[in-house]
């Protein structure tokens, strides 16, 4: 019998680590994710110093820098060489994550107190978070003389209090893509500024694909429902310079608008235009390549997205379709409305524990404000700049032949200077935008009014992030 | 008298502990040779569990001040219809796959067991062999099979003239779904166990029970369920804990979606604490989550302990 009582104990004391271990698991482990590979560069200490500054004066030693691996590809293609030329005694080491990563351990190694990086490169989304937590390294005077040339919106994400934490690299100006050959199917014009007629506004767009689908049996774009990443809503908010929350840090996702967007959205669903595909899944990849007669995978119409989306089409989502893709505006959300939104683009920052902020700074001035060097990178990886200075270069009035021979680059540029500061991004764009699609996936599956879905998001907002 | 006792007393505690300290310094090599655990476990076990005991009346952001609380983030878990909804969410998965995972590993482990298995450790080897691969490659893995419109699952369908099954679009196949995974992922693990519980129960006694008359199948649920009652208890119980506590899981195949359907709790305080970088708030769920397992497995011996 006491052997018994002493077994159960056992039990019990045994079970309680294991819960506690498990939560104390998930309190300190990070995410799935793969082991990052750390790749170390040789240093270039062979090379000879190229300029006319006495070495002593320059930033030397070992750099860290955290970032995705199609970032460090664009630097080793593009300007890295000449970083090495010029900073032959910087010794750089990166360390690849994807973009989500980067940040969330850059955030536990600020907590921790140990092991940031000297300087790292993420998406806006998870940088503003950092912004408002603190621990990043203000930058402002680093940035200062280049602050008129950088776009004022997405240095916005970047400041706090007047001081600035990091700085903008690329920008995601939002805008329609479209297949010329299924609107011509359909009827159409398909020269951009016709197209960008027919979907002056969301509702114009959703005549436009009433009109595809009718004449072609094809989908206008993919809007899948029980997953839905609630990425067009965002579109609809930013464009009218709104978002999850208000400039007194009001959680707004139940606001009159949001409901009306949501309903807005709603509508394309209920006219049947949009496939149920999901983004970012090689069903979707398939629709956006597939030619116009293919009865299996049968392709879609257009696809509302940032100019980034531009490259993923050419190098490896659409490359079958060359010549058969258009850019035109983004709808507005009412007649004369702003037509441009953000989606994506990262900045580089420099975390407080840095261990080389003298060689991160001379990195990211080299790299990153240099106009001649940012056009380089431009040119390799369609990554839009930030930086305004490099929209009067050449290269942007180029036609694309992938698109048609548009002159696509200089269109994106004037979309990039129209973008509204949206309440999207900040300190809890994360929960924000997860609770937000949840309202939209409630209501696309019929099982809330758009009101009590994004009610019931608000609601977990506030709870969770103590905002009122 | 009262004198000489009060005299004795301290001499009595003065030996007692001398003894115990003898008796540490006797043994301290063995003390020694088992310190690493206690040591590694006070560092990152028991460290991380005062602390966030204490976050949990506490409201903080990762960085900055910790700003006391009381019990303001116990009054908000009231309210949490994410958390509540995550620990029905584990109820449900439960019953989904826990009687059939145990049953299928109980089954197939008395099978191996039989000795009438040509090859039984290739087979054990093959059924365990899902427990040791990466969840997060397996997750993927089953992502790309359940896919809605090209997985290979729904071509199958397709070829067999079946219309396509939203595997992760839908709330209830998730959930399924998941299931699926869990039971191919854990099943050998359980059938390992309950193999080792099947060898501790000597052969005579279903031998006995076949010679008096038994059919294999009566000589299963009379003889060797009742015996094996404490591995299944053990298992049961480990399952329980498993799956409220999923996460890797959760988060390569369904993310905890559609609408929640698959949010278990840590997925739950994980993004709480990561996502909203509410520190406080995420410990305070860790706890009322250890609580209400705590009771779960308590009723769990209890009703075990009826049946006895």
């Amino acid at each position: 019998m006491k052997n018994k009582v002493f077994h159960k104990l056992l039990v019990i004391l045994m079970l309680a680590s294991m819960v506690l271990s498990a939560c104390g698991g998930a309190a300190t482990e990070a995410p799935v994710v793969t082991e990052a590979p750390v790749i170390t560069e040789a240093p270039a200490a062979t090379l000879a110093p190229a300029t006319e500054a006495p070495v002593a004066d320059k930033p030397s030693g070992k750099l860290v820098i955290w970032a995705q691996q199609a970032n460090q590809d664009v630097w080793e293609k593009t300007v890295l060489p000449g970083f090495k030329t010029e900073y032959p005694d910087i010794e750089i080491e990166f360390v690849n994550n994807p973009p989500a990563e980067v940040a969330n351990q850059v955030g536990l190694a600020i907590q921790g107190g140990t092991g940031v990086p000297d300087l790292a490169v993420t998406e806006y989304r998870s940088i503003t978070a950092l912004v408002e937590l603190g621990g990043l390294m203000d930058m402002t005077s680093l940035i200062e003389p280049y602050q008129a040339d950088l776009n004022a919106t997405m240095l916005g994400y970047c400041t706090k209090d007047g001081k600035i934490y990091c700085a903008p690299w690329d920008i995601g100006p939002v805008v329609t893509f479209y297949r010329r050959d299924i609107f011509e199917a359909a009827g159409l014009a398909s020269d951009p500024d016709s197209v960008s007629e027919m979907v002056a506004t969301y509702e114009d767009y959703l005549a436009t694909c009433n009109t595809i689908k009718e004449k072609t049996g094809l989908n206008c774009f993919a809007l899948n429902k029980a997953n839905n990443l609630g990425t067009m809503l965002e579109n609809m908010l930013w464009q009218q310079g709104l978002g999850f929350y208000d400039a007194e840090g009001n959680v707004t996702i139940d606001a009159p608008y949001a409901v009306d967007a949501v309903k807005k959205i709603g509508s394309f669903w209920e006219a049947d235009v949009v496939s149920d595909t999901l983004e970012w899944t090689d069903p979707w990849y398939a629709e956006l390549n597939a030619a116009i007669d293919n009865k299996d995978t049968p392709p879609v119409a257009t696809i509302v997205i940032a100019a980034w989306m531009g490259n993923f089409l050419k190098t490896w989502i659409a490359a079958d379709q060359a010549g058969n893709w258009g850019v035109a505006s983004m709808p507005a959300y009412e007649a004369g409305g702003v037509r441009a939104s953000n989606q994506g683009g990262s900045a580089y920052f420099i975390p407080e524990g840095s261990q080389n902020p003298d060689a991160a700074k001379a990195f990211i001035e080299y790299i990153n404000l240099n106009t001649e060097n940012q056009v380089a990178q431009f040119v390799y990886s369609d990554y839009f700049p930030a930086n305004k200075a490099t929209y009067t270069d050449p290269f942007f009035e180029e036609p694309d032949p992938y698109f048609g021979d548009q002159v696509t680059r200089a269109f994106f540029a004037d979309v990039a200077e129209n973008i509204p500061y949206g309440y999207i991004y900040g300190q809890y764009a994360v929960t924000m935008s997860n609770n937000a699609a949840k309202a939209l996936q409630n209501y696309a599956l019929g099982t809330m009014s758009a009101e009590e879905a994004l009610t019931e998001a608000a609601d977990a907002v506030r709870l969770e992030t103590g905002l009122p | 008298m009262a004198q000489a006792q009060k005299l004795i007393l301290p001499v009595d505690a003065k030996a007692s502990s001398r003894s115990l300290w003898q008796r540490i310094k006797q043994a301290r090599w063995a003390y020694t040779f088992i310190s690493p655990f206690y040591i590694l476990f006070a560092i990152f076990g028991l460290y991380p569990m005062l602390l966030s005991l204490y976050l949990s009346f506490t409201r903080w952001k990762g960085v900055g001040s910790i700003e006391f609380a009381g019990l303001v983030n116990f009054g908000l878990i009231l309210k949490d219809k994410v958390f509540w909804q995550s620990m029905t969410n584990g109820v449900i998965l439960f019953f989904l796959y826990v009687p059939i995972m145990l049953f299928l590993a109980l089954a197939l482990a008395v099978i191996l067991n039989s000795g009438r298995v040509k090859g039984f450790r290739f087979f054990r080897t093959l059924i365990f062999l899902p427990f040791i691969t990466n969840m997060v490659a397996a997750g993927y893995a089953f992502r790309i099979l359940l896919e809605k419109q090209n997985g290979l699952l729904n071509v199958l369908l397709k070829y067999a003239g079946l219309s396509p099954i939203p595997w992760l679009e839908d709330v209830w196949w998730a959930r399924i779904s998941l299931s699926l995974l869990i039971v191919w992922a854990w099943l050998g693990y359980n059938m390992v166990i309950m193999l080792a519980g099947l060898q501790t129960i000597p052969r005579d006694l279903t031998e006995a029970a076949l010679i008096d008359g038994a059919s294999p199948i009566q000589a299963f649920f009379r003889v060797i369920i009742p015996l094996m009652r404490p591995v299944i208890l053990f298992c049961m119980i480990t399952s329980t804990i498993g799956s409220f506590g999923l996460f890797t899981e959760v988060s390569t195949l369904t993310r905890g979606g559609p609408v929640n359907a698959t949010m278990t709790p840590l997925i739950r305080i994980y993004g709480v604490a990561f996502g909203s970088y509410q520190f406080g708030y995420a410990s305070a769920l860790a706890y009322t989550f250890f609580a209400l397992i705590f009771v779960l497995t308590i009723i769990q011996f209890r009703l075990n302990r009826d049946q006895e």
